[in-house]
């Protein structure tokens, strides 16, 4: 930065930096974000969402190698609504982008707008910019342009504008547009960012210079010269003298930054800015880029000096107060006054605001009532006393006015002159009798119409009076008769009908008000006959009345009779009824009384029908009681006797069965014999059939069946049954095989054994081929061969069983070792077997020939 | 009771005549030896054809082997036999 020590000032000499507040305007969606983000980001965004409030970037760009310049970029939303906060965004700004799309004309207009806007509103040396967007549409497509850019731009020159036409998309022109806005700027001025005062367009004050003359100031120590030095205001004077001792660094101006703008526009002082500023701007165009010498400053902060201080503040606020105060209350009275005002009015206009106001409005209600009394007296001078008064008081005002209207007293009262005596007379003649006969009878209420009955009796009694005692000299009109003796009040004496009475009543009235008016001699003669009338018809209905009563007699006295024959017939007939039914009572009760007898007759006899039904019974049943008693007795008697008979007989039979037995002891000596010489023959054949059967067969046959025939022969004989038992099992179940079968067999076992005969112990499958292949040539031997060898036992037996020797061959071949044995084993079992069955054969046919020995003995 | 008929087959079939017993071990092993030679004759020809280029050798070593385990099982079955007869009789 330069605004470190000695060699970064002398760069800073050089090398200089400005920051300015850019603003961008325009109508919606002409592109003001887009040109941001591509100046800034070099982007762009086809579909780029709105702008809310507004949007801040920053951008730096250097015009030459010792100028950069900083954007601080507002970009504000476009749309109508945020209208209203473009000014917070444009104030301050050091120049203004505004934004218009070239395909739309209106866009143009409203970019006008805010040019006028900026140029009224802005700085006054703002730089503005317009910058027709969408170029990229117009290139592509011609016919969709819609600002001819010579128009544009003639309207550019003419405000004093940049003007460029722009793109977003293709970034046609936005850097240069903006290039062109920071040539434009007062960089000239440009110093150090942080000394940017305040609103103004970039501080033109380079850094040393502002340091110099800072110091200057704070040595001298006196605000008028720190004024005097910066064509600045004092707030920013303040803070740059705060600022002047210390370091300065790219962030520290935003806190002025921010502070300032309020000073601003709030106080006095603000308005002494631009004087200040118009000298600051001559003043710059002089200053050189480099610093100017301290003397120059002086003599610019002499020219800065002439100018007045702001008055003091405080007194003016004091004043200011007071006056204000003074101001309120004045204008509030003003105010209210006019309201007040204006609702009186209104409500005269209004009847709803009338309601209203009169209600709710203090003194509403009586300043109304005033004006519409002030109207109505406008409109109706002659009521002004009467209508005055009653305006106070309104609660009065109703009884009043009836009275004063209608009524004949008031009439002759209020207006005497305008009315002929005449006419005079004749009202007041005409309504008197009127009023009287109204007042006296307060029964007669609806007569009454007009006045109320309070006023009417005071009016009446007021009249009545003076006329009871009058005379015809008092009055103005002139009597034409003097008052003829009065007229007898009318008295009939038989006026009990109240009709009659009121009519009388009537008469009198009229009569007292014809004396009254001494009028007597003028009516004397018709209120005779209206006397006599009224006499007539009071003898008139007294005669009706007798007449109607002796009807009313007679017709009394036939209904009497009526009612009395009626009553009479009545009573004969109610005799009569009463006769028949007391009859008809009679015959019911005697008939109801046979019934009864009947019924209970026809129970009697039922009773006693099943009384006598019950007895029968209870006879048979003794009956039968008997007659079985009488059975048992005699079949006890019958088994006694049969009994002692049967006892006498069975001792004879006894007798008889011992002589039987003795009978067959004697026999059965015989019978044995008989029997073991059966039995003995029997065994024999059993035997021979048994042998039989085991000689003739073929091939082993079963021989259970002639087994169980011997056994049972000799079933009792020890012998034969040990005999038999000592036969296996087998034997004769599956039958033995006879000799001829079993020699047979011999050969097939012999060629078998042979094979083996030559196998040592624990042999293998080589000893066995061996033995088999050697037993093939073994020598044959003869006879009975000596020796122990396999080879000569075979021969051996192969002779006793042709010899017949069963047993010896056995024996020969039991006599085996080894595989041979094994082999011969089953033909061995063969002929244990059969010798077994032979000898078992044997003993029996010795035992059944010693059976028959025994007999023959 | 039928007087053939039931005992004869039941003693035909659980138990074989005794001088049929070893006749029947020689079946035993006759048929043994058949089927374990051509299993080996089998192998060994697959083996052959598969890995050994379609030698004879193969074929052969195979029924070797399949008569040679033959003719060992025979040896065991005749020798447990003969064995067995010893223990028997005593």
């Amino acid at each position: 930065m330069s605004t470190r020590g000695g060699p970064a000032a002398a760069r800073g000499m050089n090398a200089r930096f400005a920051q300015f507040k850019l603003v961008l305007l325009g109508e919606s969606a002409v592109g003001k974000s887009s040109i941001v983000l591509r100046f800034v980001k070099d982007q762009f965004d086809s579909y780029r969402e709105s702008t809310i409030g507004a949007a801040f970037l920053t951008q730096t760009i250097s015009l030459d190698e010792n100028t950069t310049v900083k954007f601080e970029i507002w970009d504000t939303a476009g749309q109508e609504r945020y209208k209203s906060l473009a000014p917070m965004y444009y104030r301050n700004a050091n120049c203004a982008v505004v934004v218009y799309d070239i395909t739309q004309a209106a866009s143009l207009d409203k970019a006008k707008s805010w040019v006028k806007e900026l140029q009224r509103q802005a700085n006054e040396n703002i730089i503005i910019a317009l910058a027709g967007n969408k170029l990229d549409l117009v290139t592509e497509q011609p016919d969709k342009r819609a600002v001819p850019a010579a128009d544009a731009e003639a309207y550019a020159n003419e405000a004093g504008l940049l003007f460029f036409e722009t793109s977003a998309k293709t970034a046609e022109n936005v850097r240069e547009l903006f290039t062109a806005i920071a040539k434009k700027l007062p960089l000239d001025q440009v110093g150090p960012r942080h000394s940017r005062p305040g609103q103004r367009a970039g501080g033109f004050l380079d850094v040393p210079m502002l340091r110099s003359s800072l110091r200057s100031v704070r040595a001298v120590g006196n605000a008028p010269i720190a004024s005097a030095v910066s064509r600045q205001w004092q707030p920013a004077i303040t803070s740059t003298v705060r600022l002047a001792g210390r370091r300065f660094y790219a962030d520290e101006k935003r806190i002025d930054d921010s502070k300032l703008p309020k000073s601003e526009t709030s106080t006095s002082v603000a308005s002494e800015l631009p004087s200040l500023k118009t000298e600051s701007l001559v003043e710059s165009k002089d200053v050189p880029l480099t610093p100017p010498k301290p003397e120059a400053i002086a003599s610019s902060a002499a020219t800065g000096a002439e100018l007045p201080t702001p008055p003091p503040t405080p007194i003016k606020k004091k004043k200011g107060f007071f006056r204000r105060l003074r101001n309120l209350i004045l204008t509030m009275m003003i105010l209210g006054t006019v309201t007040f005002g204006g609702g009186v009015a209104y409500s005269r206009i209004s009847d709803n605001f009338h309601d209203f106001f009169t209600e709710y409005v203090p003194f509403g209600e009586q300043a109304v009532l005033y004006f519409e009394e002030l109207d109505l007296k406008k409109r109706y001078p002659r009521s002004l006393p009467g209508s005055s008064s009653r305006s106070k008081d309104t609660g009065a005002e109703v009884k009043i006015g009836p009275q004063s209207g209608a009524s004949w007293r008031v009439a002759d009262s209020s207006e005497p002159s305008s009315r002929t005596s005449s006419a005079v007379g004749k009202t007041s003649s005409k309504k008197e009798p009127k009023s009287k006969a109204e007042s006296k009878p307060v029964s007669e209420a609806p007569s009454a119409k007009t006045s109320s009955p309070v006023e009417k009796v005071v009016a009446s009694s007021k009249e009545t009076k003076p006329a009871g005692s009058y005379k015809a000299p008092e009055v103005d009109e002139p009597s034409r008769f003097p008052p003829a003796s009065p007229i007898d009040p009318l008295t009939v004496n038989d006026a009990e009908d109240p009709v009659v009475q009121d009519l009388v009543k009537m008469l009198n009235d009229i009569i007292t008000v014809v004396n009254a008016d001494n009028a007597d001699d003028r009516y004397s003669s018709t209120i005779g006959k209206a006397k006599n009338e009224l006499n007539k018809i009071g003898s008139k209905i007294r005669a009706l009345k007798t007449q109607a009563e002796e009807e009313a007699a007679s017709q009394v006295a036939s209904r009497v009779n009526e009612f009395d024959s009626a009553a009479n017939e009545l009573v004969s007939r109610v005799e009569k009824a009463l006769i028949a039914q007391e009859s008809a009572w009679r015959e019911e009760f005697e008939a109801e009384i046979k019934r009864l007898h009947e019924t209970y007759n026809s129970r009697i006899q039922t009773e006693m029908e099943r009384e006598k039904l019950v007895n029968e019974q209870k006879l048979t049943n003794k009956l039968l009681e008997q007659a079985v008693q009488l059975k048992r007795e005699f079949q006890s008697e019958i088994k006694k006797s049969v009994e002692a008979e049967r006892q006498g007989r069975l001792g004879r039979l006894d007798q008889l069965s011992g002589a039987i037995k003795e009978l067959e002891q004697l026999t059965t000596g015989w019978n044995d014999v008989v029997d073991m010489n059966l039995k003995t023959q029997q065994l024999h054949v059993a035997v021979e059939a048994v042998r039989a059967s085991l000689e003739d067969t073929e091939h082993p046959r079963p021989f259970v069946r002639e087994l169980v025939a011997l056994r049972s022969i000799a079933s009792d004989d020890d012998v034969v049954n040990a005999a038999i038992a000592s036969i296996n099992p087998t034997a004769y179940q599956r039958g033995i095989s006879n000799p001829s079968q079993l020699i047979d067999r011999f050969r097939r076992v012999a060629s078998e054994v042979r094979k083996a005969s030559l196998l040592p112990e624990d042999a293998g499958v080589a000893s066995h081929a061996s033995s088999w292949v050697l037993s093939k040539v073994m020598f044959k031997k003869q006879g009975l061969a000596a020796g122990d060898d396999v080879e000569s036992i075979l021969t051996r037996t192969q002779t006793y069983l042709e010899e017949g020797d069963l047993d010896s061959a056995a024996r020969e071949m039991n006599g085996l070792q080894g595989w041979a044995k094994t082999l011969s084993k089953d033909w061995l079992g063969e002929v244990r077997k059969v010798l077994e069955v032979q000898q078992a054969l044997d003993v029996i046919s010795t035992e059944a020939r010693l059976q028959s020995l025994k007999v023959e003995q | 009771m039928s007087d053939t008929a039931v005992p004869r087959p039941s003693s035909a079939v659980s138990r074989p005549v005794s001088e049929a017993l070893l006749n029947e071990k020689w079946d035993r092993c006759l048929s043994n030896m058949l089927i374990k030679s051509t299993l080996g004759l089998g192998f060994g020809v697959v083996f052959s054809v598969l890995l050994f280029k379609r030698r004879a050798w193969p074929a052969f070593v195979g029924v070797g082997f399949g008569a040679g385990r033959a003719y060992e099982e025979c040896n065991f079955s005749l020798r447990q036999a003969s064995r067995d007869l010893k223990r028997t009789p005593a």
